[in-house]
């Protein structure tokens, strides 16, 4: 995780933006590298501000693509979270489940990388993180509800990938929520709650949109200042010493 | 749940329930179904229709459960919420019993709540499937000892593996649903499956083991008669005594002392 102090929105992420959305255009190559090439060099800073929130809520009703590109999103969030905590979060309680974390960024980073592998591209990989999420005795009640909204997401996924006749997935999907439940259950027990407290899981929002809304109103914030006081942080893949051991790194 | 130590009787509870189950679906007439449904309640019938109930032939008393609750080789939605509403019948009788028998000193002691509330979401599973219209293949188990051990030690490494299988069986119960074009269906089988992802964390936690060492949830069995099978080579026996020292139990509605109030009774 890196922690940004400057808000510039052209940075590398604002470009790799870009290029998801040049790409999918099917702009001309030639095009494409002149509009690539002014962006990285931020010359196109003023008119793209705010615009990877809104392209990824931008979607009314979700397809495959808007389910697939807001999770690997997701998973980038969650990474350089989980990252942030793992490297620099020092005192309990997380001293006391930093093997917990360990393993949990592990598996969001094998989400991410798969949702990749499957063709995810992420609108933003900067995130706006509240300050109070850092704080030891915050992580926990963080990552519940966090948590709980990945796991409503996935069920999104389950919901959109069925309808649209891909079982796979589906599954998938469903193979990547048990895990997100699983950190879900673990954060509450983290934080001295029964951590098994529901019978099904939430399934109170039902668009790609709503999540991203529900982050937000947590302070976060994709790829622009959340509501929170806070820093951008910039996604990266985690440094070995971060990740703990899982198996299963892939759907089956 | 009541335990039964004699050897099971051909007309039990479980077998007109399971009749009951077949008639249901067949177009006997009422009073055929009456008649025989009364025969077999009396026990005097139970013989001839054992293999009626295991729908696909089964040979012999002995397999005639699991005959009935494997018998597809491709998983249909039927197959999928009756082995579904089984398992959970399962769940619900086993846990009641580890729950009745904790003592404060036992391995599950400092438990009790993680396990009440586990079998509050497993009963409200149950109930949920039985109003899509499954229907339980059995509500007798063969439970076997080292299920329980001495201070209940057997139970969490039993709640691991059943667990696992538990979520591997919804994930057959998504892709089967997703492939049938039922998405509410295949989401219901997401929102049970990390319900029981949470539980495979927590007996992983009670043992002191990692307790979220997956990327992705385990799909290593691909059919509902692979997950029978895994849980009868664990020694569950289904209506039929199981591969290990044991004792027969019965699927009753717990009680309110086994159970401890869970949000989202059912699907959304």
């Amino acid at each position: 995780m890196n922690r940004h102090d400057e808000t510039a929105f052209l940075g590398s992420e604002d470009v790799q933006t870009i290029e998801n959305a040049l790409t999918d255009a099917r702009v001309p190559v030639m095009t494409r590298n002149v509009l690539l090439k002014r962006a990285a060099i931020g010359a196109a800073a003023s008119g793209l501000l705010g615009f990877p929130a809104a392209a990824l809520a931008a979607a009314s009703g979700d397809t495959v693509d808007s389910v697939v590109t807001t999770a690997i999103t997701a998973e980038a969030l969650a990474v350089t979270y989980l990252t942030g905590v793992v490297t620099q979060v020092k005192g309990d309680p997380v001293d006391k489940f930093r093997p917990v974390l360990k393993n949990a960024l592990a598996t969001e980073y094998d989400h991410y990388n798969v949702l990749k592998s499957l063709g995810g591209k992420p609108l933003t990989t900067k995130f706006w993180a509240p300050d109070a999420a850092f704080k030891p005795e915050n992580v926990f009640a963080t990552l519940e509800p966090v948590e709980t909204i990945f796991v409503n997401a996935y069920l999104v996924g389950i919901t959109v990938f069925s309808n649209a006749g891909k079982p796979d997935l589906a599954r998938y999907a469903a193979e990547i929520l048990g895990t997100e439940a699983q950190h879900r259950a673990l954060a509450r027990f983290a934080q001295g709650k029964l951590p098994n407290n529901e019978a099904f899981e939430s399934y109170a929002l039902t668009t790609t949109k709503q999540h991203v809304a529900a982050l937000e109103k947590l302070g976060i914030g994709f790829g622009k200042q959340g509501s929170a006081a806070g820093a951008f942080y910039k996604f990266s893949p985690p440094p070995p010493s971060a990740l703990g051991s899982v198996e299963n790194s892939a759907p089956a | 749940m009541t335990k039964q130590n004699q050897a099971p009787a051909l007309a039990s509870a479980e077998d007109v329930q399971r009749l009951e189950n077949v008639f249901a679906d067949t177009s006997a007439t009422p009073r055929t179904r009456a008649w025989m449904l009364q025969k077999a309640a009396l026990g005097v019938a139970a013989a001839g229709l054992a293999g009626v109930a295991a729908g696909c032939g089964g040979s012999s008393r002995k397999t005639t459960s699991t005959a009935a609750s494997t018998m597809s080789h491709g998983d249909t939605i039927k197959s999928v919420i009756d082995t579904a509403i089984t398992a959970e019948a399962l769940a619900v009788t086993y846990l009641s019993a580890v729950i009745k028998a904790t003592k404060p000193s036992d391995k599950t002691g400092p438990f009790v709540s993680v396990l009440k509330a586990a079998n509050s979401a497993e009963y409200d599973h149950y109930k949920a499937l039985q109003s899509l219209g499954a229907k339980p293949l059995t509500l007798k188990f063969w439970a076997p000892n080292a299920f329980f051990g001495p201070k209940l030690s057997g139970v969490f490494p039993t709640l691991e593996v059943a667990e696992t299988l538990f979520v591997n069986a919804y994930l057959i119960g998504t892709t089967v649903f997703a492939k049938a074009g039922k998405a509410d269906f295949a989401r219901y089988a997401g929102e049970i499956g990390g319900v029981e992802a949470e539980h495979l964390a927590l007996a992983r936690a009670a043992q002191q083991k990692i307790p979220n060492d997956l990327g992705f949830m385990d799909y290593s069995i691909d059919s509902m008669d692979g997950i029978v099978k895994a849980l009868e080579s664990a020694g569950v026996g289904f209506g039929k005594q199981g591969s290990k020292p044991g004792t027969f139990v019965h699927f009753t509605a717990p009680t309110s002392d086994v159970l401890t109030p869970v949000s989202n009774g059912g699907p959304a």
